[in-house]
């Protein structure tokens, strides 16, 4: 009974705008001082934080978030989209789809979705603009294609859910990429079905000399070089996730100084930010840490995870079910929350289905993929409608296609879970 | 006045953080540089990073991230409330999270004390410490605690004081 108290009182203090850490932590200490007194309460507080923040893998999080931000310093995302422009821009719908190979790029090397938005809204919403693109259309492209940062390695949302999880995180980051190809994938055939509908909506732009195409794959060659050094090094089981993502951040870091584009000012706005949403991060992930005991105490992992094996229907309708669960609270919650929130209950009941959580952990990001395009709370419409300066309205209809296109790929990946689980397999 | 004391806790402790992550990425780069090109990996780097680094980032990181407002809430509802019933909100949260991180700050500097009264080291290669890392904690959620404070009375004075503008988020 207290449990359930405590559980509505956490549901309470978010909707009144508590930080999510906070209400986490406060429910959580209020919980065990009536379970099991002060004084022990007292003992988890004072163990729970420091032992939360002294693991070695905990560490990819804030360089991967660095690596990201060097990223952006440097401004790959731009010579990144105006390389691929250049090869693929004279077809019609080629903005559209260089855009959706940038994001995937982008996604390559920074592991933020947010940021990979802000960074292909600023340069390929204006070219396709310019090109003559439909507003709406070309604003989908763009939201939708922030979102495969999520997914493809480095992706800080698969290394949050292997650290809550304890599941290797190099399998689940490398578990990542050929999900990530096939999102891809969807997103360019849902351009040129939305294409096939209307050709006006994304018309040729120019063609560009040979000369050209061969200098831009220059600009290419830092992507690849960091591509190499995180995801190529964790592959061939040369570095850890945390070697590979101290690689990365300082590769980041090298590419934006022989880009001329680091100061003090940037070095240091890089480092800060690094530190302020990794500190986001780990109040979440601290104040999760203090509620479990009460979930443990409480009995409500277990009897959970007892009513969903109890459940008299096929293993696959409670998989659907739960992510459905996930789209629904995608709309409303920031992904990370959400993650660090129901993943900690929902492996043990999946686990218990016979499901892998490798498998899981990529589905989960899928639909918080998902999340971050559908309203009321889409983080990468909000970041793409202040690019864009169009209402927030005209962008979710322009990525409504997108959004079906992604439940197709999700259902895809429910239906042949060898389709994540075949590559880390063949990991050294 | 507020505003000016805590800008100058930010700064200070952002440096302390920024700091550790920067030497924490160089470290975990020279470890992994120096065990595949010359096979000798930075024996102590691990225990570095780990003990003293990372909490570092962390537990420094905390009161800047919420002095600029940087910690992840739910604002659905709240994005709609009165101006005034949203300061409150404010306060709600600052009060809540002033009580977590005073009892953190209190249990966790008992726990350095002790851990220091004791001498107590950690059991590796090298004997580092073990208090100077607990007392990481108790001095980051310290200033977690002061901004807490300084925005409780930030927002009551936005919600019930005279609108000066000075002291508006």
């Amino acid at each position: 009974m207290t449990s359930l108290l405590v559980v509505i009182g956490l549901l309470v203090l978010l909707l009144l705008g508590v930080p999510v850490g906070f209400a986490l932590a406060f429910t959580g200490l209020v919980g065990l001082m009536t379970i099991v007194g002060f004084e022990s309460a007292l003992s988890v507080l004072s163990t729970t934080p420091l032992s939360t923040t002294n693991g070695f893998e905990l560490i990819a999080v804030p360089l991967f978030i660095l690596m990201a931000e060097f990223v952006i310093v440097s401004g790959i995302a731009d010579r990144m989209f105006r390389a691929i422009t250049i090869w693929v821009g004279r077809l019609p719908g080629g903005l559209a789809v260089a855009t959706a190979l940038a994001g995937a790029g982008f996604g390559a090397i920074s592991g933020s979705s947010t940021a990979a938005a802000a960074a292909l809204s600023s340069t390929s919403i204006p070219a396709m603009r310019r090109a003559g693109y439909e507003v709406k259309f070309a604003s989908g492209v763009v939201a939708v294609s922030g979102t495969l940062a999520m997914l493809i390695p480095p992706s800080i949302a698969l290394v949050l859910y292997g650290i809550i999880v304890e599941v290797n995180i190099a399998s689940l980051l490398i578990g990542g990429v050929i999900p990530g190809i096939i999102v891809t994938l969807a997103i360019i055939v849902t351009i040129y079905v939305l294409m096939a509908r209307d050709p006006s909506i994304a018309p040729a732009a120019r063609p560009w000399p040979m000369r050209d195409k061969i200098r831009a794959l220059r600009d290419i060659g830092p992507m690849l070089l960091l591509l190499l050094c995180v995801t190529g090094s964790i592959y061939l089981g040369i570095a850890t996730p945390t070697e590979a993502a101290g690689l990365g951040a300082f590769g980041a870091f090298v590419i934006a100084a022989a880009f001329r584009t680091l100061s003090w000012k940037t070095t240091w706005g890089a480092l800060a930010r690094a530190v302020r949403a990794t500190c986001m991060i780990f109040m979440i992930i601290i104040g999760a840490h203090i509620f479990g005991y009460v979930l443990t105490l409480g009995q409500i992992t277990p009897g959970f995870v007892n009513w969903i094996t109890g459940l008299d229907v096929s293993p696959y309708v409670v998989m659907a079910g739960i992510i459905v669960f996930y789209l629904i609270m995608g709309c409303f919650m920031d992904q990370m929350a959400i993650l660090i929130l129901t993943v900690p209950v929902m492996v043990p009941a999946i686990t218990s289905l016979g499901f892998d959580p490798v498998w899981f952990g990529v589905l989960v990001v899928v639909a918080a993929e998902v999340g971050m395009i559908t309203p009321p709370l889409g983080m990468n419409i909000f970041v793409v409608s202040r690019y864009a300066e169009r209402p927030l309205s005209e962008i979710f209809r322009g990525v409504a296609p997108h959004v079906v296109s992604h439940i197709i790929v999700l259902a895809l990946l429910v239906a042949f879970p060898q389709l994540v689980l075949w590559l880390p397999g063949t990991t050294q | 006045m507020i505003r000016k004391c805590m800008a100058v806790v930010d700064h200070a402790f952002t440096a302390v953080a920024v700091f550790a992550l920067a030497f924490m990425t160089l470290l975990i780069v020279a470890d992994v540089a120096l065990r595949y090109g010359a096979g000798t990996p930075i024996f102590f780097a691990h225990d570095l990073v780990v003990l003293y680094l990372t909490p570092a980032v962390f537990f420094f990181g905390f009161g800047p991230t919420y002095w600029r407002a940087e910690h992840l809430s739910v604002d659905l509802l709240t994005l709609n409330l009165p101006h005034r019933l949203r300061e409150l909100t404010d306060v709600v949260s600052s009060a809540i999270g002033l009580w977590v991180f005073g009892l953190l700050t209190w249990v966790a500097w008992e726990r350095a004390a002790k851990s220091f009264a004791n001498n107590e080291v950690i059991a590796s290669i090298v004997p580092w410490p073990a208090w100077a890392s607990y007392a990481l904690v108790p001095i980051g959620s310290a200033a977690m605690v002061l901004v807490c404070a300084a925005r409780i009375v930030i927002s009551l004075n936005n919600a019930f004081g005279r609108a000066t503008g000075e002291a508006a988020q």
